[in-house]
């Protein structure tokens, strides 16, 4: 008997320290995905376009576009997700060594239901808003007037690390993992104890 | 609900009243307004909650934000402009123009605190879910099954939507004005001598360097020509002398002056179209003592040779008979927009001064009278 406890204490353990690493993973991937630049742009029209800021410039000056403030709004309340799922991640991995609450796995599994709504409007926010203030950018600004024609060089628009990370599929695996993993988890401490 | 607990929440709600629309009407210390529309748009943003201290308690001065009422259910939230004589003229930090007038003593509220949208609506959205708790026993409600997972998942998903709201609602949705660096043809001109083409811009966030190419043409037949830089937006361009000659030869009066500039920014290639009028050369006997040959146009005058045939009125039978023949000038070239003047002696009666010269292929000949007797 005693060693049936044993094993089934260690699997409950395994499975905190697996539900804990995927909310800490899942924290940084949508940590990274805000923070780091989507689309990086060079040339007359120059700077770093990421979901949760941007900054660009036309010759030096710096430029606002309507639709990146709207995805930087959106991105305020997805990060702080992000941070908490990191923070409740790692308390559960710290809680593996030592004795502790319940509460901490059910917030866990109440903060990652909104995984897949926040996921989905990060990714919808690069689609749709992310994808508009590329149309509303000048690549060329070169035109012709009365003066004739000015010929200006190209700016060039280069993905960057997080277009990869906000893909459809790193969107909504990674979110539905984290939360499956932590209702089991949960389901298994609480309910089936 | 007890009864300190109904008395409590009247009190609360008559307040509330009192401060929103009843402060439109009636007397009120403090105003509560929620901001609808984008015309105090970064200052105030659609949805934020503006609360005003009444003007008599508070008063307001140009750059105040205040409120006034044109009806019971429309009140304009703007920005002091300007005050005098009785009037106040606002304007909304979005709007491109001022409001009308309106009498200072429309001027009810002036804004002493705005309170962002997201704040005051998380705040009331956490305070209606904690009334909805018993909350004597709040830490147990709280953690008793299915509660806090509910309202944790309710929570972050209300947040996820009101960002979503916001930033669909918060924002004008305006056109991005991106000021983009351009430059159009103020205006072109020919030097009154024309040898230079005068090319001013209008430029905008640009800067004039330097040619990199220039060339002008017409009829097939294209010369380089060089330039220089009068100031910031100004252009000088030498046209090629031998152009105008080629031009003067075949008749045109229509050339192409092609340029490719070097800016700051951005290179501009320019294609611009001249007209010049061919004008015969003017001339004239100026005092009755003077020849003068103007050259109107910028290639060379080729003079063949000039004579004056001095007169005497009646010196044969009462008719006029010519005395001397003088030649005062021999073949020469008078210099592009030139001008020759040549002294008549006075002799005799009169004279006629007679003008050979070449003008596109043909020997022209010019005479005129110089008188010498006064009348």
């Amino acid at each position: 008997m005693g060693g049936q406890t044993s094993l089934k204490n260690r699997s409950r353990k395994t499975l905190r320290l697996i539900s804990g690493l995927a909310l800490s993973l899942y924290g940084l991937l949508l940590i990274f995905s805000l923070m780091l630049p989507l689309y990086k742009l060079s040339g007359p029209i120059s700077g770093e376009i990421s979901l949760l800021h941007y900054s660009l410039a036309i010759f030096g000056k710096p430029i606002t576009i309507d639709a990146l403030e709207r995805a930087r709004t959106l991105s305020a309340p997805i990060i702080a997700i992000a941070i908490a799922s990191s923070i409740l991640g790692i308390s559960l991995i710290a809680s593996v060594a030592r004795p502790h609450k319940g509460i901490m796995l059910r917030a866990a599994f109440s903060l990652s239901l909104a995984f897949p709504s926040a996921s989905a409007l990060a990714y919808l926010s690069r689609l749709v808003l992310v994808n508009y203030a590329l149309g509303e950018i000048p690549m060329d600004l070169s035109a012709t007037t009365s003066a004739g024609a000015l010929v200006f060089q190209q700016s060039q628009l280069l993905p960057g690390p997080a277009a990869l990370l906000l893909s459809p599929a790193l969107a909504t695996i990674p979110p539905v993992i984290a939360l499956g993993i932590s209702a089991i988890d949960l389901y298994l401490e609480i309910y089936a104890s | 609900m007890n009864k300190g607990e109904a008395a409590a929440f009247t009190l609360i709600l008559a307040l509330l009243l009192l401060f929103t629309i009843g402060a439109r009407e009636l007397y009120s210390p403090i105003s509560i307004n929620i901001v609808v529309g984008h015309s105090m748009y970064p200052s105030l943003k659609q949805g934020d909650l503006v609360i005003g201290a009444s003007t008599s308690l508070d008063k307001y001065k140009t750059g105040d934000i205040v409120i006034y009422c044109r009806t019971a259910n429309y009140c304009i939230i703007h920005r002091v402009l300007n005050m005098s004589d009785g009037t106040v003229i606002t304007k909304g930090d979005f709007n491109p123009i001022p409001d009308p007038p309106v009498s200072s003593n429309d001027v009810k509220y002036k804004v002493i605190l705005s309170v962002p949208a997201p704040l005051w609506i998380t705040l009331l959205f956490a305070a209606s879910a904690l009334s909805y708790l018993n909350v004597k026993n709040l830490r147990s409600s709280l953690l008793s099954p299915f509660i806090l997972e509910s309202l944790l998942y309710i929570f972050v998903l209300a947040v996820l939507v009101l960002s979503f709201v916001i930033a669909i609602v918060q924002y004008p949705g305006r056109a991005d004005e991106i000021q983009v660096p351009g430059a159009t043809l103020r205006s072109i001109e020919l030097s009154p001598d024309r040898s230079t083409a005068i090319i001013r811009y209008n430029l905008n966030d640009l800067e004039l360097r330097s040619i990199e190419s220039c060339n002008a043409g017409a009829g097939g037949i294209t010369y380089q020509c060089t330039g220089s830089l009068y100031n910031d937006s100004t252009m000088l361009i030498s046209i090629p002398s031998g152009l105008y000659q080629s031009m003067f030869d075949s008749g045109e009066t229509y050339f192409r002056l092609n340029l490719t500039l070097s800016l700051d920014k951005c290179t501009l290639i320019g294609s611009y179209p001249l007209t010049i009028d061919w004008k015969p050369p003017n001339l004239s006997i100026e005092n009755s003592t003077i020849l003068v040959i103007e050259n109107r146009n910028p290639v060379p005058l080729q003079i063949i040779n000039s004579t004056v045939y001095y007169m005497n009125a009646t010196a044969y039978y009462g008719s006029p008979l010519l005395v001397e023949t003088l030649h005062i000038i021999n073949s020469t070239v008078l210099p592009p927009m030139g001008k020759l003047s040549k002294s008549i002696q006075a002799k005799y009666d009169y004279a006629y001064v007679e003008v050979y010269y070449e003008y596109r292929n043909q020997t022209v000949r010019w005479v005129g009278r110089a008188d010498f007797t006064e009348k």
